[in-house]
């Protein structure tokens, strides 16, 4: 491990690094540069001036929320003598099985592609173009021919994948022994149990206010709600992501939350921005992508199918075909144990200068991809904001959720940490549900692989999501897994197969998150 | 010239090489690390008269916090000399004392090790010139005992520039050549009192909750070793790496 000081050092001049080349740099100049006409920059002490002078007009700030930014998104720098595939993933067996899962993927879609003879990627022809163009704000109403594609891959194939990760330098003896777990992930990774937890997610006690609790009907505001949405505007108006990122640990209000949010992700919608969306738009409009048509499918077997996003079907085209276009989202992959699939121009297999990455976002969607951007709808109605807000979330939290990793926000850890805590804390219900034969992790895998999104009701999922963005981690979501168990443990107790406790659990949009998390985390006796 | 010394600990010794006269000092130890969760590390220095004496330099230095998880198992670690219990210059020999009290793990052991003398940084590279033009850090206005202090942060900046720089370039400085290690030992209780017997050959190191010390060190010939041979290792009845001299 690096040591303190060192580690600081290499942190700072990464950030410095990344943050050299952007807008906000050239901003900063610009402004030092027009601040020379002011009288109070002396010359004597320009330096001293310049910098008073960025601090009181809020500049320093922005620097300030750029560069907590850059520390949220990447981990600590690794130590100079590890490779590069190790910032993606230290252990090499989550790297191996990563690598095979993403080879399965490709001779999927390779199979596909040959078997429908359909190119990866083509121009459009110009009557097409102009087509696509009129009709950019209403692509919900085509009815293309869609039934000979099929996804890719759904979360069940991947949690297959997923049972089968095994250690080889772990005793993955046949006889089950203290070390072989009772539920289907068989790695040992760390997970937290709930005095951790509690102290992580100290916020959410009992005696703290919450928003999905202390603003329900019966409570009167003063007590909490009220001064609640002064801190959360007073928190605006400072425009402090660092300060945003924990005020929104006790939920935000539905009026300020799309500016919460977007303050926390460091998200300005500056001109530059809408610029670039307007060139991703043009790309989809030039260019046809295999990709498209998954996405296509996608958005109508799940988004459309569902009563509270279907009226956004026409936004989730137009975010979704844009960001596979979006070559900056490659970037990600430095921290993400994936790596994006690689093609090459007709007739140049295997020429390096030829190859390129395929989808320009390196991502392929799979089945309840759309999920994850339906929610957003409801805060953003500009698409070219709609599109940064999901991008960056993708790149910060949604990238996990379907790749194998050994990071704590990571899927595989999710997973093990909801089996530990229901093991832990509701021994009898698990024993019972694994004797017949419905392991837990079956039923709660695709509302973890989905955040929750098109399970809950959206006041719920954006309360929960509130919670990613205010402590930067998927835990939480495990948590409401296990808790949404204890829940229903009475009527769970009393199920004699998987399909009785899948139907149990099938509707989840009547629950309340904040009091369900509160309960397990705080008020359950241990 | 550099020392550095790629150790993959995997598979069979090969005879040993010839020794030189002593004369090294210990600026930094860099290794991977594999499932081992507990390592010490000792060292021979000449003793007051003359003889060679063993101390003990880090004591059980915690690489996996939890040693039935995966939490540190296999990453990079560096020890310096400041966080050494006793001073490591003129050192004969190093000892390296593995502990795994786990049971889980099939095998366990450290990788890559590398040992840098002082005075010897990264190989100088063409760092931006951005970087030259550093101004030095004025003193803050109030300075809170939490933060570090800026002047050290940024004189540490250059250097670890350098670093990045060797991250992304990844060229390999001059090598040796490569060593294999049969660990050889098994050592149960306080890794303070040394009684060595041999393991069965081929064994790595065993999971059953005990101790793996190195031995049977040995050289191989490098493909890809660039650069004079310069410092050799001998192999003392399979115990232990000896540092020796270096151009």
């Amino acid at each position: 491990m690096l040591d303190p000081d060192s580690g600081l050092s290499l942190t700072i001049a990464r950030i410095v690094q990344r943050l050299k080349g952007s807008s906000l740099h050239s901003q900063l100049e610009r402004q030092a540069r027009v601040s020379l006409h002011k009288p109070e920059i002396k010359l004597e002490s320009l330096k001293e001036d310049i910098k008073d002078f960025l601090k009181t007009s809020g500049w320093e700030k922005k620097l300030q929320n750029a560069v907590y930014s850059e520390l949220n998104v990447f981990p600590s720098p690794c130590h100079p003598a590890a490779p590069p595939e190790h910032m993606k993933e230290p252990l090499a067996y989550m790297r191996k099985a990563q690598g095979s899962w993403e080879k399965r993927i490709l001779k999927s879609l390779n199979s596909m592609c040959t078997e429908l003879s359909i190119p990866l990627a083509q121009k459009r022809p110009v009557s097409e173009q102009k087509e696509l163009l009129n009709k950019w704000n209403e692509m919900g109403t085509d009815e293309p021919d869609l039934s000979l594609f099929r996804p890719v891959y759904a979360p069940k194939d991947f949690l297959e994948v997923l049972m089968n990760l095994r250690n080889p330098n772990y005793e993955n003896g046949e006889q089950p022994s203290f070390r072989s777990h009772l539920g289907l992930i068989q790695v040992p990774l760390k997970v937290k149990d709930i005095p951790e937890l509690k102290e992580d997610f100290g916020e959410l006690g009992l005696n703290i206010g919450q928003l999905g609790i202390d603003d329900s009907a019966q409570v009167p505001p003063e007590f909490f709600e009220n001064e609640h949405v002064r801190v959360g505007q007073k928190v605006l108006a400072e425009q402090d992501s660092a300060a945003a990122q924990q005020y929104v640990r006790q939920g935000c209000p539905t009026a300020l939350r799309a500016d919460l949010w977007a303050l926390i992700l460091n998200i300005s919608n500056q001109p530059e921005d809408i610029l670039y969306y307007e060139q991703l738009k043009s790309n989809v409009i030039q260019h046809d992508l295999l990709v498209d048509s998954l996405i296509y499918k996608d958005v109508k077997l799940t988004a459309s199918n569902d009563d509270y996003y279907f009226v956004f079907e026409d936004y989730l085209y137009q975010v979704l075909l844009c960001f596979s276009r979006d070559t900056s989202v490659l970037e990600h992959f430095t921290y993400s144990s994936a790596t994006p699939p690689k093609s090459y121009i007709r007739g140049k297999l295997g020429m390096e200068e030829y190859a390129v990455f395929y989808p320009p976002n390196g991502v392929i969607p799979f089945h309840g991809f759309s999920m994850y951007v339906a929610p957003l709808c409801f805060l953003y109605h500009e698409p070219s904001k709609l599109y940064q807000i999901f991008r960056e979330m993708y790149v910060r939290f949604f990238f996990r959720l379907h790749s194998i990793s050994s990071h704590p926000s990571g899927i595989v850890s999710l997973c093990l940490l909801f089996e530990t805590l229901l093991q832990t804390h509701l021994p009898q219900l698990f024993y019972h549900l694994r004797e017949i034969g419905a392991q837990p992790l079956r039923i709660s895998f695709k509302w973890m692989v989905r955040a929750f999104s098109g399970y809950l009701a959206t006041d719920q999922l954006l309360l929960l999501w509130d919670r990613i963005l205010g402590y930067n981690s998927l835990e939480i979501l495990a948590v409401l897994a296990a808790a949404v168990f204890a829940f229903r443990a009475v009527n769970l107790m009393e199920v004699t197969s998987l399909a009785a406790a899948e139907a149990v659990l099938a509707d989840l949009s009547t629950l309340k998150v904040m009091p369900l998390l509160q309960i397990f985390l705080f008020a359950t006796v241990t | 010239m550099p020392v550095r010394v790629a150790v993959p600990v995997r598979g069979g010794g090969l005879p040993v090489r010839g020794l030189r006269p002593p004369v090294p000092q210990v600026q930094e130890i860099v290794f991977r690390n594999f499932y081992t969760a507990f390592l010490s590390v000792r060292v021979q220095r000449p003793g007051p008269s003359g003889s060679r004496r063993w101390v003990t330099c880090l004591r059980d230095y915690c690489l996996m916090p939890c040693p039935h998880t995966e939490e540190g198992s296999q990453d990079y670690f560096s020890l310096r000399r400041h966080q050494m219990l006793c001073d490591v210059d003129q050192v004969t020999a190093v000892r390296f004392i593995l502990r795994q009290p786990s049971p889980v793990w099939l095998h366990f052991t450290i990788e890559e090790l590398q040992i840098f003398p002082p005075g010897q940084k990264s190989p100088q590279k063409d760092f931006p010139s951005w970087l030259s033009q550093l101004t030095p850090p004025e003193q803050p206005a109030s300075l809170h005992g939490e933060l570090p202090d800026p002047e050290k942060v940024s004189t540490e900046v250059q250097q670890m520039w350098v670093l990045t720089e060797v991250i992304r370039a990844r060229q390999a400085a001059a090598r040796i050549g490569r060593f294999d290690v049969s660990p050889a030992i098994l050592l149960v209780g306080a890794p303070a009192s040394p009684h060595f017997w041999r393991s069965p050959p081929g064994g790595g190191c065993s999971r059953r909750d005990g101790v793996g010390v190195w031995g049977g060190l040995s050289r191989q010939s490098d493909g890809a070793a660039q650069g004079p041979t310069v410092a050799l290792f001998q192999v003392d009845g399979c115990y232990d790496i000896n540092l020796l001299s270096y151009t």
